[in-house]
């Protein structure tokens, strides 16, 4: 049976292929490919913002299914990928502002670090040593006290500038903030994470020596 | 779905100086912006050089480099059921495309076919529903609910098991959806039906996303029992028996001797039943002494109380108002309640409805939510997570109970199909806990044998009660609720039954536990010779029969 053929150009701003355009024009493939082509983003975006795989696969999840919801209502006039990443952050407000007074909880097969931070267990399949899984585990968890001190506006900007490589001027308008802001807040989290890191490497070299 | 105006909100902060208004002060570019290629070609090239001329700076962009190298480390491998999940919105977004425009000729019969039907079925020109909705709304009707519910009496006068199996399977996802035999009968699919399979396609659906097999194969045997209708009379007369049989036994508990004869009969020592009414009267006391007095507990340690009162045999005045007032809590409550709680408020009920005849309306109608709980598809509910009642997160004590009151309920005019089907699911759940335990579980192989014994196959029930036997009784407690469902789920005649009698004996040593629903638990287990129902029925311990 004919399909009938999608009504919107097939690619927008940038040559980025407007997937959700196309799913809107009946394109059978298109909300797939959305799924395929930002699942592994998206679910990294969410679990850097709450160090939980579980929770952070359940946004993702509710993530496509806004998408695909909404896909009705949505109009092709800008980027697809910023469309997608405004979804994705005000969901993750949404979420904060729902959890913020409650304590983390993790999943069963996540490891808890002394200091609260989950890793993925890794019990089958990992060759390395011991001694360097454990050193793995406290770099990871260096790293995440020090993600994790910043103020959530640093976080999210650094987030969509460092991890999502969006564009200060896309970041700008995502939050709804100065393009001055976005490029004050990536500075300042960057230097605050060199601090932080810097220290504690130089700790363990002072304490290892 | 433009939504800046939450963007702000939550993240109130104290801007640093000149972090504000446009950004003034933050034009000059810093090395992160080089490594993100942030700004012009022009003020790339610019910092390019000052970099080259600048050792400090150039120190700065390379510290930059590695930090961002490392933090670029911090990812999270998705679980392997993550690709499951999302299939599934990608599965719902098929389905959204699926063409709805195409009014075929066949479509526009059909749909005129359907709405006819509907409309012949609500109008009822033939009067069809008349005689038994009059029998329902009178007193009489509601007060028979115990020894003739109309839905399975209509399921079961029907004649053929295919058309009482189908007659339940139509309600029993959509319990709002009329149904009528003859729509089947005629060929024709009701919306009820079809409303079934889609649930059960989103249940089968759920369990392939999650791997979990052992749910996935009691749908299967669920499914496959309802389709061929098979022992609809013995679902239909077995709650029955069982429930007179309870009727029976609660009457002749209130003999000492037959207490007795049924303590020696099973190898406990007499004095045993001396320790069992001494603990239900205190609880009679503590729950039911002044109307208010079952207010200060909790439904579910009531629903505890409730269930020891009984069992030891609710012989005295004091005793049957201690149950009259908990009954009334728990019914109070009941509505309120769900998953977990509902289950254990709901298996005492049951049991002290079977004996004192009360709050058996409130039974039938918390039992058919209890069943929908867990049979209900809505946008959460199978769509993206399992109900409740299949999660680990519920006890398996609890699904324990929730088996033995399943079992009962249809006699409580709860449609047989239904509590079958989730008897196999709940089953099912708890076969999955075994698969996935690191350690043995006293509590969840009790749970089966208590609330499953009828559904496991020979071989499944001996080795659960080998596995039970590496734990004596006395050393379970204080979890009393394991070895109370330890020792009323293992039947005469089964492996192991007298030793577990000998091991049962040494809980008459233990001293009264402070808490009230403790103290209920041990109750119930002194009181499992006579009152666990496993042996048939206590008739044969009258003296004289």
């Amino acid at each position: 049976m004919k399909q009938p053929a999608p009504k919107v150009p097939a690619t927008s701003h940038s040559n980025e292929v407007d997937y959700l355009a196309q799913h809107q024009g009946g394109d059978r493939q298109a909300f797939r490919q959305l799924v395929d082509q930002y699942r592994d983003r998206i679910v990294q975006f969410f679990f850097r913002l709450c160090w939980d795989r579980d929770r952070a696969e359940d946004l993702a999840q509710e993530l496509f299914l806004k998408l695909l919801i909404g896909s009705k209502r949505y109009r092709p006039e800008g980027k697809m990928t910023t469309f997608v990443y405004r979804v994705a952050t005000n969901l993750w407000i949404d979420h904060y502002r729902q959890m913020r007074p409650r304590p983390r909880f993790h999943s069963l097969d996540q490891v808890t670090y002394r200091d609260g931070e989950t890793g993925r267990m890794d019990c089958a399949g990992d060759e390395r040593e011991p001694s360097e899984r454990l050193q793995d585990g406290e770099e990871r968890a260096a790293m995440r006290r020090a993600l994790e001190s910043l103020t959530e506006p640093h976080r999210l900007v650094f987030e969509l500038a460092v991890y999502q490589e969006r564009p200060y001027a896309e970041i700008s308008e995502l939050l709804g903030i100065p393009v001055g802001t976005v490029k004050s807040r990536m500075h300042n989290a960057v230097s605050a994470l060199k601090q932080m890191l810097g220290d504690g490497e130089s700790d363990r070299q002072v304490g290892g020596a | 779905m433009s939504q800046h105006s939450r963007i702000d909100e939550p993240f109130e902060e104290p801007r640093s100086p000149g972090d504000g208004g446009d950004g003034g002060g933050h034009d000059r570019l810093e090395p992160i912006d080089l490594l993100l290629q942030q700004g012009t070609s022009a003020e790339l090239a610019d910092f390019r050089s000052r970099v080259a001329a600048d050792p400090l700076l150039a120190l700065d962009l390379a510290d930059t480099v590695a930090l961002l190298e490392r933090l670029r480390t911090v990812r999270v491998e998705p679980n392997p059921a993550f690709s499951g999940k999302l299939a599934d919105v990608v599965r719902r977004a098929d389905r959204r495309m699926q063409p709805q425009h195409r009014f075929t000729p066949w479509l526009a019969a059909a749909a005129i076919a359907i709405v006819t039907f509907g409309f012949v079925t609500w109008v009822d020109p033939l009067d069809l529903r008349v005689e038994r909705t009059a029998v329902r709304d009178t007193e009489i009707g509601r007060r028979t609910d115990i020894a003739q519910p109309l839905g399975d009496s209509t399921a079961f006068g029907s004649a053929t098991p295919g058309s009482a199996a189908a007659a339940a399977r139509s309600t029993n996802v959509a319990e709002d959806t009329p149904h009528d035999g003859g729509a089947e009968a005629n060929g024709t699919r009701s919306v009820g039906d079809l409303a079934y399979e889609e649930a059960l396609g989103a249940m089968r659906r759920r369990f392939d996303v999650e791997a979990a097999t052992q749910l996935r194969d009691a749908l299967d045997h669920a499914i496959a029992e309802q389709t061929a209708g098979a022992d609809t009379l013995s679902r239909w007369l077995d709650p029955r028996n069982a429930l007179a049989v309870l009727v029976r036994d609660h009457e002749l508990r209130a003999r000492t001797e037959v207490r007795h004869a049924a303590m020696r009969r099973h190898g406990g020592m007499v004095a045993t039943d001396e320790r069992v009414q001494a603990l239900a009267d205190t609880l009679a006391l503590e729950i039911g002494a002044t109307p208010g007095a079952a207010g200060r507990f909790r439904a579910h340690q009531i629903a505890v109380a409730v269930r020891a009162i009984v069992a030891a045999g609710a012989s005295t005045p004091a005793r049957r108002l201690a149950v009259e007032r908990g009954v009334d809590r728990l019914v109070q409550r009941l509505p309120e309640l769900v998953g977990a709680r509902r289950v254990d408020v709901l298996a005492a009920l049951v049991e002290a409805a079977a004996v004192e005849r009360i709050g058996v309306v409130g039974i039938r109608r918390s039992g058919e939510s209890l069943v929908a709980e867990v049979m209900r598809v809505d946008e959460e509910t199978w769509q993206r997570r399992r109900p409740d009642l299949l999660t680990s997160r519920v006890p398996a004590a609890t699904i324990g109970s929730a088996g033995r009151a399943l079992a009962l309920l249809p006699a409580f005019g709860v449609t047989s199909e239904r509590c079958a089907f989730v008897r196999r699911l709940l089953l099912g759940q708890l076969r999955e806990r075994r698969d996935q335990l690191q350690e043995p579980d006293p509590a969840l192989f009790a749970a089966m044998l208590y609330g499953y014994s009828d559904l496991l196959d020979g071989d499944d029930r001996d080795d659960l009660v080998r596995q039970l036997r590496r734990w004596k009784p006395v050393h379970l407690a204080p979890d009393f609720r394991t070895v109370q469902q330890m020792a009323w789920g293992v039947r005469p005649g089964q492996l192991g039954f007298t030793r577990l009698q000998c091991d049962l004996r040494a809980l008459v040593a233990l001293p009264d536990p402070d808490s009230m629903p403790q103290r209920a638990l041990l109750c119930l287990c002194l009181a499992t010779s006579y009152a666990a129902g496993r042996d048939g029925s206590l008739e044969r311990f009258v003296p004289g029969e």
